[in-house]
């Protein structure tokens, strides 16, 4: 996509190279903010390309987030048989744990068992079952650490438990677990996360329930897990 | 703060005709100038035809404090302190046009460090502001259409307060 021309500066009164400079170095609690000064920033701070910038100078920042069970209190001192589920950030820098917003469709408690995955300062949460009716879902969000917002985005093409994730330059990849039936998987997929578009990958040689992923380098690995057997 | 008599010094010229007298072993963190060094082009006074004297003082003030060398490891400790004190203090300007002209003139002049730290300066003075007051603060005109800009309010609310 051939970027917009402008004629206004970035910010005037200083070359554009340095006004991104300026920008690349703005504290990310900012740029919710500066996404809606105007419709050139507005652009920069959506272009993925910014990422790499603030990236490439050390600007961006390393986060930890993982899916933690939140007690639930109701009038009483013990909390309840079930725990609802939510995402915590801990940042090691400032040292501080965080709690994320909920995913606006879930307010109550992330799916059960849903896989997280990560890749330019966005948090990618898929599938799970239904905290209330515990059926498989196939509901896929995306959450944008700079402008604090959950965006809903497209389904993944089929229903999938227990299976293996991993991102890696912007694509989040799934393989393996169990169908609606229990079946084992050999299948995999991957997702697009500026596209918003999945597009299937080479099955593996075998079925794999319960299998964990891990990217190393620019490869995507699944081990372990077990066949319907 | 004394200076060794015997360090060389060289002669900059401001776009407003001010001349600033300046050791050369300060003035290289500059690498527009010292290329101009390098370049024997520096036996007159350099003209800086983009820097204020204004400007320029501020900048000679900045490179100076930079220049000072410390004594032992004891006193680089303190040193690194004192530095960072007064780099935070340095950026410290009452009108936003004083920082830009420090922005410009590091750039003109190359002096990475100064680049660095006004360019840190400009994006920390974005931090809690509202959208209107970042416009208002660089003037920057709001070119979202009336639709657009509802659209952006209802999803942010909180943005605009």
């Amino acid at each position: 996509m051939e970027p917009q021309r402008f004629t206004t500066e970035l910010i005037p009164g200083l070359p554009d190279e340095i006004a991104l400079e300026c920008l690349t170095r703005m504290h990310y609690g900012a740029h919710s903010v500066a996404a809606n000064v105007c419709k050139r920033w507005q652009q920069l701070l959506h272009n993925r390309q910014f990422y790499y910038e603030r990236k490439k100078y050390g600007f961006t920042k390393k986060v930890a987030c993982l899916v933690q069970a939140l007690p639930v209190f109701s009038g009483s001192e013990k909390p309840a048989k079930t725990p609802k589920y939510g995402l915590i950030m801990f940042d090691p820098v400032l040292d501080i744990w965080e709690q994320i917003d909920p995913v606006p469709k879930y307010p109550d408690g992330l799916p059960l068992f849903c896989q997280v995955a990560s890749s330019e300062g966005k948090l990618v949460v898929m599938g799970g079952w239904d905290p209330v009716s515990w059926e498989p879902l196939r509901d896929v969000f995306v959450y944008e650490f700079t402008t604090r917002n959950w965006s809903k985005r497209v389904d993944m093409p089929s229903t999938r438990s227990f299976f293996a994730t991993g991102a890696c330059d912007g694509k989040v990849y799934v393989a393996g677990g169990h169908d609606e039936s229990k079946n084992a998987l050999k299948s995999a997929w991957v997702y697009d996360i500026e596209l918003d578009e999945w597009s299937e990958l080479t099955q593996m040689s075998e079925e794999r329930d319960e299998c964990e992923g891990v990217v190393i380098g620019s490869e995507f690995w699944v081990v372990s897990g077990y066949d319907t057997g | 703060m004394s200076s060794s008599s015997s360090s060389k010094m060289i002669e900059l010229r401001s776009s407003d005709g001010e001349t600033f007298h300046v050791e050369e072993t300060v003035v290289l963190q500059s690498e527009t100038i010292k290329q101009m060094i390098d370049d024997d082009c520096a036996n007159a006074a350099i003209p800086l035809p983009n820097v204020t004297s204004m400007t320029l003082a501020k900048v000679i003030e900045y490179i100076k404090k930079h220049a000072e060398k410390p004594k032992d490891d004891d006193d680089k400790k303190v040193a690194e302190e004192d530095l960072k004190k007064f780099d935070a203090e340095f950026v410290k300007v009452d009108q936003e046009s004083m920082l830009f002209d420090l922005v410009r003139a590091a750039n003109y002049l190359n002096i990475k460090s100064l680049l660095d730290l006004t360019c840190q300066a400009v994006a920390d003075s974005i931090k809690d502001l509202s959208v209107e007051e970042v416009r208002k603060k660089f003037n920057i005109q709001n070119d979202f259409t009336p639709e657009e800009e509802a659209k952006v309010r209802k999803e942010n609310a909180w943005a605009f307060d």
